[in-house]
């Protein structure tokens, strides 16, 4: 086990470093000068090779991206294009925004897609669940751009403006701290992430209603609650933990729309913004930001689906 | 949901695991198919959604680039769905606006299915450590969320359908590699496959004339979903900013451009915000249809 996830960090550093290299190749290489792209069109040739100069960048690419990684490890995240002010100082706020908005709406979706799915799976067959099915799979197909302005439309602009918890946050406006801001975005992401894990818990509670163990429970006279939450959801949730962590990592892809659609001051949005403004050194941190987190939550459930799996476990001591 | 990249639906998986066996049943996938519910309502929304493709510009009733009357103007005779923050109808837009993002997602799937299976069943024929080492190379593009990696492009490269259309296929590759390598694991091992390759076929032309066509079933799911995330993905490039440039009518950039006055001209939002929902509605309903077919052994089950 201990030697499964030795391994296992080793090749997320070795994929983290894999990752950085691409990333960092792909964003300095490819045209579009980064000298020119901060002086614009109207620069000489002067300038830009005075620039390149206090840039750095007339050294190798290769020993560019080691002074570049250099600087990351020792948490020097240099300094943005557009404002010219260090990445820790803009993106620090906002890192703690989005992982609030990403926190929430995990506490929530989580809990009610295994209600949800459990449900799902006990009333297979009802009314009730095929139109509950049908509902998921519908929100499923909405992208989440949609799905929040839908909302906005539903509980702020169109249907009810009266919601207390939703009048502050009037599309355009900038957000201000407080928990209402966030009551809209974690609403859509909660909308948009709950089907998709509600469904596979309710696929895997179904194989597990129809286990021995489950029969025999029956036999013994137990049923309801306690047999759906006793004897199946622990084994029904183990095949899902994968999916859950990696619902995680999808809602911190999937802030970068919603942040957008309510304006909510977190990365996503700012990364947005850095696109627009090709202000390359908040691109590249944003993005591995990113994809370091999908690595880490993705480590985190192939373990925890070990340990959660005796079989699992055993084959690996 | 916009770029939902995740483990296959439940459905595929058991389908990756089910015994493949004998030459590929395809018409019985599709039958079976379609006489599901789920997928004959996908088809019934993706009429209106055609005909937004093939004609939608020719049945605007304005010029959809004209000035017709003051901004944000209510719904009308003149202009039924009203107009938007430059005084543009809303209704010619809609119909005219669709044609590019749908086209695009199109084009990007296919690509990106392409290249994905031909990656996935070649890292499964040829398998070994190469094609471990191969798909964890791979692993490098899934980790980015796919808004970033297209965006990232995007902010590189400028924003064009050519370059979308690119981006987004080498998104999904990775994804669609990892699915369609499992399908493909199992079919090699089958005896039709070894006889065939005893018989001195070239790997190739198994992978064409055997593998191929026993792994319809996936191929056909992966198609179906990685559309509809492309669709979502592409009219969301448009939503952020990044659509075709102005004043070409596009789904996407109609939402951000009008979503200022939700509140007083609904509609120039929820003309688009319908057309998206119809098409991610209509590719994705069908997916789960042939999905569900496949799960229930439509396919393999119904030939053997």
């Amino acid at each position: 086990m201990t030697i499964f996830v030795i391994r296992r960090v080793a090749w997320l550093i070795v994929t983290a470093v894999l990752l950085s290299f691409v990333l960092f190749f792909a964003t300095e290489a490819l045209p579009g000068n980064v000298a020119i792209r901060i002086l614009g069109q109207a620069a000489t040739p002067q300038s830009i090779a005075r620039l390149r100069t206090q840039l750095g960048l007339n050294a190798s690419l290769m020993s560019q991206y080691l002074t570049w990684a250099g600087h990351l490890l020792t948490g020097n995240l240099g300094r943005s294009l557009a404002s010219g002010r260090t990445l820790t100082s803009t993106l620090g706020t906002r890192v703690l925004n989005s992982a609030l908005l990403v926190g929430v709406t995990s506490v929530i979706a989580m809990p009610l897609a295994v209600v949800i799915g459990m449900l799902l799976a006990a009333r297979r067959g009802r009314v009730g669940a095929e139109v509950a099915g049908a509902t998921m799979l519908g929100l499923i197909s909405l992208p989440q751009f949609v799905i929040g302005i839908l909302l906005i439309l539903l509980l702020s602009t169109g249907l009810f403006h009266v919601l207390p918890a939703v009048t502050t946050v009037a599309p355009g406006q900038s957000v201000v701290h407080g928990p209402t801001s966030l009551v809209l975005p974690v609403l859509t992401l909660v909308l948009a992430s709950t089907p998709y894990l509600a469904r596979l818990v309710a696929a895997s509670a179904a194989e597990v209603l129809r286990s021995e163990y489950v029969v025999a429970a029956r036999f013994r006279g137990v049923r309801g609650w306690p047999l759906l939450f006793r004897h199946v959801l622990p084994n029904a949730l183990v095949p899902t933990v994968q999916a859950m962590t990696l619902t995680v990592a999808y809602l911190a892809g999937g802030i970068v729309i919603v942040e957008s659609v309510f304006n909510y001051p977190g990365i996503g949005q700012a990364f947005v913004s850095a696109v627009a403004n090709r202000d390359v050194p908040t691109i590249q941190i944003i993005a591995l930001g990113l994809a370091l987190v999908y690595l880490v939550l993705n480590l985190i459930g192939d373990v925890v689906s070990i340990l959660l799996t005796p079989r699992l476990r055993t084959a690996m001591s | 949901m916009s770029g939902f990249s995740m483990a296959p639906v439940p459905a595929v998986t058991k389908l990756i695991e089910a015994p493949a066996a004998g030459p590929a049943p395809q018409r019985s996938l599709l039958g079976s198919a379609l006489r599901l519910r789920r997928t004959q309502v996908g088809i019934v929304l993706l009429i209106p959604l055609l005909v937004i493709v093939i004609a939608g510009p020719s049945l605007a009733p304005h010029n959809p680039d004209a000035f017709i009357g003051p901004a944000y103007a209510p719904p009308s005779a003149h202009a039924l769905l009203g107009t938007d923050n430059l005084g543009r109808d809303v209704l010619s837009r809609v119909l005219a606006g669709g044609r590019n993002t749908l086209i695009v997602s199109l084009l990007a799937t296919l690509l990106g299915v392409a290249v994905g299976t031909a990656l996935g069943l070649a890292a499964a024929l040829f398998g070994g450590a190469g094609g471990s080492i191969a798909m964890r190379l791979l692993d490098v593009i899934i980790a980015f969320p796919q808004l970033v990696l297209v965006l990232l492009f995007v902010s590189l490269l400028g924003s064009h359908d050519w370059l979308t259309i690119c981006v987004v296929a080498l998104v999904w590759a990775p994804q669609v590699a990892r699915v369609m390598r499992g399908a493909a694991l199992s079919v090699v091992e089958q005896d039709f496959v070894r006889y065939s390759r005893s018989l001195g076929t070239s790997r190739l032309q198994v992978l064409w004339r055997e593998v191929l066509p026993n792994v319809t079933g996936p191929l056909s799911v992966e198609f179906g979903i990685r559309l509809t995330y492309s669709i979502a993905l592409i009219a969301g490039l448009g939503f952020l900013g990044f659509g075709p440039p102005p004043p070409t009518p596009d789904w996407g950039t109609m939402i951000s451009e009008n979503q200022g006055a939700l509140a007083i001209q609904p509609w120039a939002v929820l003309g688009p915000v319908i057309g998206i929902a119809l098409a991610t509605l209509a590719t994705n309903l069908i997916a789960e249809g042939f999905a569900q077919a496949n799960a229930q052994g439509g396919g393999y089950a119904a030939a053997s």
